[in-house]
């Protein structure tokens, strides 16, 4: 096992960094009263990031009457807490995008799942005026982050893990950490913190599919139920599926009630859909 | 020459009937979700539903712009219509349901894969009808695919050997 984590390690260390273009962006964002010429001036020297951005906010449900051709032109149009949500998807895409084949997942579904738990995580935190949703939405867009770097090692022991789940009623996650020594949240945990998130980013990374640990704050509770509900509603879906535990408090930690559970998932089923269905025409 | 076989994926909250033989219709991954399948064999008509919650008015609050067919209660008679408008006799048809995925453990009030499930027995019976076949409840992620050609149904389930019938 010690092998295989040093292999993992080694794995991690080939992930290139997060662009620092998005990262001095995210910075910038932390002033409310941004300049908002200047973080376009800061953000269009990356054309990938630029061209995602734009490409995302005129997919979305937020009902813009016509199309956005500029970055300067979408921040006049949306919130903070939107331009940095769409600022984070964007930069994810670009990691976001290859096949898991140890988690059974297609570069597009990959994809798909960290948009549905981004979103979910969006309409949580509006709903229930989180705290901190800056760091609720790059949690709930990078929370599977950890999965590139285990993907391959899960796919060689997948047949193990699976047999502890069903056999001895571990949940995947706990049966990765028998079996290579880590999880999947560990190392998605570490990947930010070389890349320089806050603390409370990379412990709701950390505590996504820990049952103790997803309840010690309200960012961890709205990521570890966004990432729950995307996986509920079948998005994204990956070989480790539903084999987690939920724990009772975890709705009230986020903010929320049981009886408003159910509308929250159509509302936001609606949402990704939406996206979802506009993204794949401007594919076509 | 043999036809080209279109397969058309059945997003969630809707459904669709094969008229065509060389169609085939897949669900995408299901999750909590519910996929029926109705086969009348004589007919050759085949029809492919996901519903997502079990019924509307477990909405609070309620929320527009969604279709009936998102919801069990609201959408049987509707996929039941539309298969009986495409040719398909009701007595003669054949039900099979997959997906609703369940928690390892979880408050009652996650467990939609068993409330979606256990809904769609309630509303069948209640129609004199019955589940054929099922494959409902596991955890892991699970599809399923309609051959209009063969009339046959196919469950896969990740990691587990694929059921046909």
């Amino acid at each position: 096992m010690v092998k295989v984590l040093e292999y993992v390690f080694e794995e991690l260390n080939t992930v290139p960094n997060f662009p620092e273009t998005a990262y001095r962006a995210l910075k910038m964002l932390e002033d409310e009263n941004v300049n908002f010429e200047k973080l376009a001036q800061v953000i269009r020297y990356d054309a990938t990031i630029t061209a995602n951005f734009l490409k995302l906010v005129n997919s979305a449900y937020i009902g813009l009457r016509r199309k956005v051709e500029s970055l300067s032109q979408a921040f006049a149009l949306l919130g903070l807490n939107q331009i940095r949500f769409f600022l984070v998807a964007a930069c994810a895409g670009q990691y976001l995008n290859r096949a898991l084949h140890g988690y059974g997942l297609s570069p597009y579904e990959v994809w798909l799942h960290s948009l549905g738990s981004g979103v979910f995580a969006e309409l949580i935190a509006e709903k229930v005026k989180a705290r901190n949703p800056d760091h609720v939405f790059t949690a709930a867009l990078l929370h599977d982050i950890g999965k590139l770097v285990l993907d391959l090692f899960v796919g060689g022991e997948l047949e193990v893990i699976r047999e502890l789940v069903k056999d001895e009623g571990l949940t995947f996650m706990e049966a990765e950490i028998m079996v290579l020594g880590t999880d999947h949240a560990i190392v998605g945990a570490e990947l930010l913190r070389r890349w320089g998130f806050p603390q409370e980013t990379i412990f709701a990374v950390r505590a996504h599919h820990d049952e103790d640990w997803m309840v010690q704050n309200q960012t961890a509770a709205i990521v570890a139920l966004s990432n729950m509900l995307t996986n509920l509603v079948g998005i994204g879906m990956g070989a480790d599926g539903l084999s987690y535990r939920v724990p009772s408090k975890l709705l009230k930690v986020a903010g929320l009630k049981d009886r408003e559970l159910f509308s929250i998932i159509t509302e936001g089923f609606k949402r990704y859909q939406n996206i979802k269905e506009n993204l794949l025409s401007q594919a076509r | 020459m043999a036809l080209k076989v279109e397969t058309v994926k059945v997003e969630k909250g809707q459904f669709l009937v094969l008229q065509e033989q060389n169609e085939e219709l897949e669900t995408e991954t299901l999750g909590a979700c519910v996929a029926l399948a109705a086969r009348d064999r004589e007919k050759k008509i085949i029809g492919l539903w996901v519903f997502v919650l079990p019924a509307e008015k477990i909405l609070n609050p309620k929320v527009g712009g969604v279709p009936q067919t998102f919801f069990a209660a609201e959408g049987i008679d509707i996929f039941l219509e539309a298969l009986e408008k495409a040719g398909a006799e009701r007595e003669k048809l054949e039900f099979f349901a997959a997906g609703g995925a369940r928690f390892l453990e979880a408050p009652t009030v996650f467990d939609l894969g068993g409330l979606n499930a256990s809904m769609l027995r309630k509303l069948l019976k209640d129609r004199g009808l019955t589940l054929k076949a099922e494959v409902c409840g596991r955890p892991f992620p699970c599809r399923m695919f309609v051959n209009g050609k063969e009339a046959m149904i196919t469950v896969k389930i990740s990691g587990e050997e694929e059921e046909t019938w």
